[in-house]
């Protein structure tokens, strides 16, 4: 019996067997060095594994997990609003309206700043402080876990950003007490950002409801899906048979994901939206991707006994995709330094040369161009949609060391720092964006030194060269009008 | 309890240094003037501070291990899959294979009879237009030295001295030396001559150090990587 969720997996390995087996001869030269075939392989990789989950996707219906028809006002539940120095007034003003009976509200702080500890005190809700930030976020719930855990049948847990209806609760606890969902550990929601007003945060979020289309028709056909770690609720009582989240791991909610497969759990998505903010600026994007990018590597040090191939396939789509950022300046370096050339001469420059350069640079497009008709029939524009493209890629260009770095120091020093995203507002300016990751000044000028001895390779390269240089001024620009903004939230 | 002293602040700085320059070491971008560099600093950083830099490397091993261990059978898979792909793409892949031999034969010099037998270590090519700072490398072999005029008497020195010499057509703005690996095939300098035919020559190795034209070619299909040695 094949598990759930194979097909993605199957589809996975024959589109990555068609593409790295018939593109290479139609592409590459024999004579090119064996790295270039490596590299396109490396794109195909990703090339592959995102169309298997469009076209899984594409066939396979929604499914959402059975709920009851009638709300169900006994269970207790406590909603955990968790803080760490990141208060977001809009989410703290929109808490304690919910509809179900027998809901507690609970702020679990860690702030070390006094100006958001007065503004956490001021809101009517309990709030649970503890002497240290030991175990970071699983920490501070496992903290409240020994304290109130035992009186709750479930919990919500929702970060300081998190904004959901008035009747999450309500409607969670439908799914939650269905006698099918008695497995289910955790519900997670479908996430939607709220804070469309400004332009970064309102494109970065953009492909939103492309991937929540996709989640919705591919993540219940898995054994389990990883927790996505807040907007979602916990059965108490399946949290504290495990040992509760795991304090070792800055990933908690992954963390106790394995926990509960191994208890014999599983988490599930529902088909109910949350609210949640995108950062408002790239600096704050740029560090929650390197977090998320190291937490990503450090996880791998967990304990995956138990955990089906299909979701270990999850785990590899996962790493795959921040490993791919080391792609970015491993190609820079090997195209500038990794061949010599003199420039080339003007007879044998054909537009051919150049079209094939295009066309290898257009590789990793096709699931994006696939997408366009699913974007359209979702409300999105073809010029959002490919606006918010162009800006993740913006952005990973101009994230690529740091995002690299961040993963080398999570494999090399066992341990990192927990940084929380930074929700505030502040001024954006281009000299700020170039100042911010000045390190890729030496890097492009090591990379022109490369160049200057290979002559002729700029001009095969000039798409992504071009994108490249350019990547802190499209970043700039996405931020839009409101990018001399101040600090709001102070 | 075995546990480690603390250690200066500084010699974190030294444990970077150190690990980046390992990472250089053996990051093939680098080129391998560099990599000795970065090897080495990486050693001396290593004796300075052993502990920190053990610690990292023993982490690194770990995380490496541990994606392995989950993902083992998925990276069979993959490995089998590109192993393919690069046996299909070696086996099928555009050779850039010349059509017109006869063409390009009468424009090159025939030199294969004076080669034959020749302990190669340098291989120099003789370009009428080639710059004479001009430098070109290929794999495992000394930098290739392009002579600015090609010239008969010339020639005939470097034979005598033992050289490997190459000779491309009148004209030619460019050349350059690749390693192949598909059969006989080693060693390689393609040339484009004044007219843009794509011109090949090669040296076979097992035809004791002959160097064979195998022709040219129109350029309908430009190869990607025109005018680049690798190394």
């Amino acid at each position: 019996m094949l598990e759930r969720g194979f097909a993605e997996f199957v589809l996975f390995v024959t589109c990555f067997a068609v593409l790295a087996i018939f593109t290479p001869p139609l592409l590459l030269p024999t004579s090119a060095p064996i790295w270039i075939f490596l590299l396109l392989e490396s794109i195909l990789l990703g090339v592959a594994m995102d169309l298997a989950q469009l076209l899984t996707a594409a066939v396979s219906p929604e499914r959402d997990l059975p709920k009851l028809d009638h709300p169900v006002p006994e269970p207790s539940v406590a909603v955990l609003f968790l803080v760490c120095d990141d208060v977001v007034p809009e989410a703290l003003a929109a808490l304690g309206h919910q509809t179900h009976p027998r809901t507690d509200l609970f702020v679990l702080d860690d702030s070390g700043d006094r100006r958001v500890q007065a503004l956490v005190d001021a809101a009517p809700f309990r709030v649970v402080r503890r002497l240290d930030r030991t175990g970071n976020k699983a920490g501070n719930i496992n903290h409240w876990l020994r304290l109130h855990g035992g009186r709750y049948d479930y919990f919500l847990v929702l970060d300081s950003d998190s904004i959901v209806s008035d009747d999450f609760v309500e409607q969670l606890l439908r799914y939650a007490e269905h006698p099918s969902n008695r497995d289910v550990a955790v519900f997670n929601s479908l996430p939607v950002c709220w804070n469309t007003a400004s332009p970064f945060p309102r494109l970065a979020a953009i492909c939103t409801p492309i991937h929540n289309w996709m989640r919705l028709r591919l993540a219940n056909r898995l054994p389990s899906i990883f927790s996505t770690g807040h907007n979602n609720l916990h059965r108490t009582l399946a949290v504290l048979a495990v040992g509760g989240f795991d304090e070792r791991f800055v990933a908690e909610d992954i963390a106790l994901t394995l926990r509960l497969i191994r208890g014999g759990y599983t988490s599930r998505l529902v088909n109910l939206t949350a609210g949640e903010a995108e950062p408002e600026h790239v600096f704050s994007h740029v560090r929650r991707l390197e977090r998320w990018a190291a937490q990503t590597i450090e996880i791998l040090r967990a304990d995956w006994r138990s955990v089906s191939l299909v979701l270990r396939y999850q785990m590899f789509r996962q790493t795959w995709f921040y490993l791919m950022f080391f792609f970015y300046p491993l190609t820079a370096l090997l195209a500038a330094w990794g061949m010599r050339s003199t420039a080339p001469h003007p007879g044998t420059l054909s537009s051919s040369a150049i079209a094939f350069a295009v066309l290898i640079a257009s590789i990793p497009l096709i699931p994006a161009l696939l997408k366009i008709p699913l974007a359209l029939s979702l409300g999105i524009s073809v010029a959002d949609y490919a606006k918010s493209r162009i800006l993740w890629a913006s952005i990973a260009w101009y994230a690529m060391l740091s995002v690299c770095a961040a993963q080398l120091v999570a494999a090399m020093d066992g341990t990192f720092a927990f940084a929380v995203t930074d929700k505030r507002k502040r001024g954006i300016h281009l000299t700020t964006i170039v100042a911010h990751h000045w390190h890729l000044i030496p890097f492009w000028l090591f990379l022109a030194a490369g160049f200057y001895r290979n002559t002729a390779h700029p001009l095969s390269s000039v798409v992504w060269l071009t994108f490249g240089c350019i990547a802190p001024l499209l970043v700039y620009w996405f931020h839009g009008t409101t990018r001399e903004a101040g600090d709001v939230a102070q | 309890m075995n546990e480690l002293p603390p250690e200066p602040v500084w010699k974190r700085y030294v444990a970077n240094i150190g690990t980046g320059s390992l990472i250089g070491a053996v990051a093939p971008a680098v080129p391998t003037a560099f990599r000795i560099g970065f090897g080495v600093t990486a050693l001396v950083c290593l004796v300075i501070d052993s502990q920190w830099f053990r610690r990292r490397l023993k982490t690194i091993a770990q995380t490496v291990s541990e994606f392995v261990r989950h993902f083992w059978w998925l990276l069979l898979v993959l490995l089998a899959i590109t192993g393919t792909g690069g046996a299909v793409w070696r086996h099928f892949g555009n050779r850039s294979t010349p059509k017109s031999i006869v063409d390009a034969r009468t424009n090159v010099l025939q030199i294969q009879r004076s080669l034959t037998g020749k302990d190669i270590r340098t291989l120099w090519v003789l370009s009428k237009d080639a710059r004479p700072t001009d430098r070109v490398y290929a794999r495992g072999w000394e930098p290739v030295v392009v002579e600015h005029r090609a010239d008969p008497s010339r020639l005939k020195t470097y034979l005598s001295k033992g050289k490997v010499v190459a000779e491309d057509v009148p004209g030619s703005p460019s050349g350059f030396i690749r390693k192949y690996y598909r059969g006989k095939c080693m060693f390689a300098s393609d040339y484009f001559d004044s007219e843009g035919r794509f011109v090949l020559l090669e040296y076979d190795e097992n035809c004791n150090g002959k160097l064979v034209v195998i022709g040219s070619e129109s350029p309908s299909f430009f190869p990607p990587f025109p005018v680049f040695s690798y190394h």
